[in-house]
């Protein structure tokens, strides 16, 4: 048991730790997005969990660059340069994946 | 440590904490824990509590909370509006207590030894390596004349969600068709700068579909409304120009219990329901132990982990704080969110012994301006390394209201409570 358990452990470590590897902002810029972003399923706000990486970073994209627009999202965006938009999209990608 | 190493700490805490089955495993791998004790499980209190345990469970976490139950101040206006009821707004600890292992102490504290890291309550002594502090605010009375121990349920406030609340429903509910009912807000910085105004625009719309002939005279010791003011206003104007009347510069300064009369510098107002939402200042805790510098009205913090300006080891977060030390940021239920995520990475690395991470922060208000639509305000905030202070990169408006933010808004509420309590 024990021995799968740190098989588990490093294999998720592995993984994430290989993608985030130089950025360990990734706390600071995604746990604010939460107070909005949850897990329920029929909300008006979307549950962005585990959707693909390079969705998420291409939808946030356009909201900065109003290509999209959203009264909030284009408000809250235009804060974060393209590396940080980069780190949430990840975040918000592996949670998912990562919580049950 | 280095930056390769602090990601791997944080991501084997975080991957650990996210199962429980394998919690037990991380407490016993855990270099790095300690003793971290919570005065307050509020907005601020709960977010700072789940932060460290998602980041370390094998950090332990205490919360002293006096009430059993967990009330929302956001989405108490919707009570008073008769749109909610108290259940919808009233939650339990009991996920905390259960899966996240924190432990609740529901009681006052009074006392805090700063030397021995020592933290009193009426039964228990509670010994801390690190104490984050977000108890609030004080409702001050002070400044109102003929103010006594009676005048709470004839003028009250609901301003902290919970009896005064329901107290309010009720007398909006009863109040005789061709009334008037009276709102007054004190100046500003005072708790949640947009809710006395969305508070004004439900009582309104209850009015306008139940006793159409009752006033609203809302007395605002601001020269204007504090926050939206354009949105409130198209809103009012084409929804409640029957009802509403405001009133700028217009404090209350006295009262009189038996004629239930509120008195400006200039009037006096004569009401059947009377909402009476004081000045406000920092929790009493706070002053009564030396945090709060004299004649100071908040709490002053180094805001780029919410340490105290005084004393190590203590942390200050949420409506308490000053808007003179951490910026200019609003005294609201997400900031102080915002702040407890802060404050409790910034206490996990500092028990492990790690850099800490430049603070980010999000704000974003919802008002409903009528049952059916609502509005916002939205800002993400970062570190000002030149000013030391907590400053804004961008921020707005919603340009208009609309059916979705009224939708957005009750959602909102409910993830924002997940994030906190569940």
């Amino acid at each position: 048991m024990k021995v799968k358990i740190i098989f588990i452990l490093s294999l998720h470590f592995t993984i994430i730790f290989s993608v985030f590897a130089d950025d360990n902002s990734i706390y600071s810029y995604s746990l604010p997005c939460l107070g909005c972003h949850g897990i329920k399923n029929s909300s008006s706000i979307p549950n962005i969990y585990g959707l693909d990486e390079a969705y998420i970073y291409s939808a946030l994209l356009e909201y900065k660059l109003d290509k999209r627009d959203h009264y909030l999202m284009s408000i809250i965006v235009k804060a974060y340069d393209d590396k940080k938009l980069k780190i949430i999209a990840k975040y918000f990608s592996l949670k998912g994946k990562i919580h049950e | 440590m280095n930056r390769r190493q602090l990601l791997k700490y944080f991501f084997n805490l975080s991957i650990l904490s996210a199962s429980s089955s394998l919690m037990k495993v991380n407490t016993s791998f855990a270099k790095h824990s300690g003793k971290v004790v919570i005065l307050g499980a509020g907005w601020g209190g709960l977010s700072a509590a789940k932060t460290i345990k998602m980041l370390n469970p094998s950090i332990d976490v205490t919360i002293i909370e006096k009430n059993k139950n967990f009330q929302s101040c956001p989405i108490s206006n919707w009570v008073i509006g008769q749109i909610k009821s108290m259940e919808d707004i009233t939650f339990s600890f009991n996920t905390l207590k259960n899966k996240y292992a924190i432990n609740f102490i529901h009681e006052e504290a009074s006392q805090i030894d700063f030397d021995k890291k020592k933290i009193s309550t009426n039964n228990f002594n509670i010994q801390y390596d690190k104490i984050i502090l977000s108890p609030g605010i004080m409702l001050d009375y002070t400044n109102i004349e003929n103010w006594n121990e009676n005048s709470y349920e004839i003028f009250p406030s609901a301003w902290k969600a919970g009896n005064e609340t329901i107290l309010l429903s009720q007398q909006i509910q009863n109040v005789k068709d061709g009334g008037t009912v009276v709102l007054s807000i004190p100046l500003s910085p005072y708790r949640c700068p947009p809710g006395p105004y969305e508070r004004a625009s439900l009582i309104s719309s209850y009015l306008k579909r139940n006793k159409k002939r009752t006033k609203l005279i809302v007395l605002d010791a601001n020269e204007k409304i504090v926050s939206k003011g354009a949105l409130f206003k198209e809103a009012w104007d084409e929804y409640y120009s029957d009802i509403i009347e405001y009133r700028p510069n217009s404090g209350v300064v006295g009262v009189d219990n038996s004629s239930k009369t509120l008195m400006t510098d200039f009037d006096d107002i004569k009401c059947d329901v009377a909402n009476l939402i004081p000045a406000q200042s920092v929790a009493s805790i706070l002053r009564k132990n030396n945090l709060v510098a004299q004649g100071q009205n908040w709490a002053s913090v180094d805001p780029f982990d919410f340490s105290s300006s005084f004393v190590k080891d203590v942390f200050i977060i949420g409506d308490s704080t000053s808007q003179s030390s951490v910026g200019k940021v609003p005294k609201s239920g997400y900031i102080a969110n915002s702040m407890g995520k802060v404050c409790g990475l910034a206490v996990v690395s500092e028990l492990a012994d790690l850099e800490k991470l430049t603070p980010s922060m999000i704000n974003t208000c919802y008002s409903l301006v009528s049952p059916e639509e609502g509005i916002s305000v939205s800002a993400v905030y970062t570190y000002g390394s030149k000013d030391k202070k907590i400053i804004k990169i961008t921020s707005g408006l919603s340009p208009n209201r609309s059916e979705l933010i009224k939708d957005n808004a009750w959602d909102w509420a409910q993830n924002i409570w997940e994030d906190m309590l569940l």
